[in-house]
């Protein structure tokens, strides 16, 4: 074979062999964002009174918003939280109009994923819902399905799952070579295989 | 039967070798979290540095600077992420917090960085900069090990003199396999080590 023809094939194969990895790395990420349809929700689980939850509660597609903040605020960005963060979001929904009964708010230290789903799964028995949707950052999502999945399916739940914002796919183009999404990315999948080791292990998660 | 007789002594085996694997778990996978943990004691020095990354070193950080009224504070964080506050990236949460925990306005230097190696770059030019020779860095346990050899291969033929500290007591290296966290931190830095080190060593 002539040097030229040699050379030509590997540029091909190279140029072919990056996009192709380019392709599995950005399906990689991709896998990682659920978002699931529904019609109406009994319960919308999330972390603050965001745009999202307060466009369902008033289009009628969620009946109550159970909020979890942090039992001690010391313990986290009093940016975020606030000294007092419970009355700052009953003060916001009374500002939009949306009734205190109808505001769930419980204050916990989770210790991670597992812990978080189990309380979830602890307290929605409680309530005896039937439904319940997750809004978690979108990176977040899979994992939130995958724990309920193992941990709510003998319940007669049905769960969805959603991110907050719309994401940019702009913004997702490359992500590997963003230091703090390439992170993010990786916690999740670690997080997964978090589950499948102490299986494995036979321990119990903590 | 000579084949079942392989199989069987070959599954005997790994059976074997999987339950001394699970009944001295903490004695083969208690090394890997001690390993990447680095703490040097604290000296008063001219500059704290400390990333964003988690709250814990932030407080500690800060808890640094208000016991050493000579020491000035480098905040690093990502300034292209959005947090759940709309608007705000990491570097504005840690501004706005740096004002609720009362820390004086005039001895911090808050700068973008994206990795470990950014800043240590960023640590670099400062000290270089405002002519300081002492830093105390700051991060978490975990974060420790690859934290000093990234800072050390920058600040190599400096002749700044750099200490690395972690004051935080939640973490738990002897059963980080059980503990979520932990578990997600130290298999997080044993992914990134060896490639910062190759990093390091062939790029600098």
């Amino acid at each position: 074979m002539k040097k030229s023809s040699v050379l030509i094939i590997s540029v091909i194969l190279l140029t072919g062999g990056y996009w192709g990895v380019s392709k599995v790395v950005r399906q990689i990420g991709n896998y990682l964002i659920v978002y699931e349809k529904f019609e109406n929700v009994e319960y919308l689980i999330t972390n603050d009174l965001s745009s999202k939850a307060i466009e369902y509660f008033k289009r009628g597609k969620v009946k109550n918003l159970l909020l979890t903040i942090p039992d001690s605020p010391e313990d986290n960005w009093k940016a975020f939280y606030g000294e007092n963060a419970e009355l700052k979001i009953r003060n916001e929904a009374r500002k939009i109009g949306i009734p205190q009964e109808r505001v769930l708010i419980y204050k916990r230290r989770f210790v991670g994923e597992v812990d978080r789903v189990f309380f979830y799964k602890h307290l929605l028995t409680i309530l005896k819902a039937k439904s319940a949707l997750f809004i978690d950052p979108f990176y977040r999502t899979r994992t939130r399905r995958f724990f309920l999945d193992r941990y709510f399916k003998e319940l007669n739940i049905k769960t969805y799952v959603q991110h907050e914002k719309k994401i940019d796919s702009k913004e997702l183009d490359r992500w590997w070579e963003k230091t703090t999404y390439a992170n993010l990315f990786l916690e999740q999948y670690l997080l997964m295989s978090y589950y499948y080791l102490n299986k494995l292990l036979w321990t119990r998660v903590v | 039967m000579q084949r079942i007789k392989k199989i069987f002594k070959v599954a005997t085996i790994a059976f074997f070798i999987y339950s001394v694997a699970i009944c001295f778990q903490s004695l083969w996978l208690k090394p890997f979290a001690s390993f990447l943990i680095v703490q040097e004691s604290y000296v008063k020095g001219d500059l704290i540095v400390v990333s964003t990354g988690s709250y814990e070193r932030f407080l500690f950080a800060a808890k640094l600077l208000k016991e050493n009224p000579n020491s000035d504070m480098l905040i690093l964080g990502d300034q292209r992420l959005e947090t759940q506050l709309p608007g705000k990236s990491p570097l504005d949460i840690a501004k706005i917090e740096a004002d609720l925990l009362g820390l004086p306005k005039n001895r911090f230097e808050f700068r973008h960085s994206t990795s470990t190696l950014v800043d240590a770059r960023q640590a670099k030019s400062l000290m270089e900069e405002k002519g300081w020779r002492t830093a105390s860095i700051v991060s978490d346990p975990y974060n420790m090990r690859r934290l000093r050899i990234i800072f050390n291969a920058v600040f190599e033929g400096s002749n700044l003199e750099l200490r690395f500290v972690h004051g935080q007591k939640g973490w738990r290296p002897d059963s980080w396999w059980k503990i979520e966290e932990d578990f997600k931190f130290v298999l997080k830095e044993w992914i990134k080590f060896p490639i910062d080190l190759i990093r390091v060593r062939l790029v600098g």
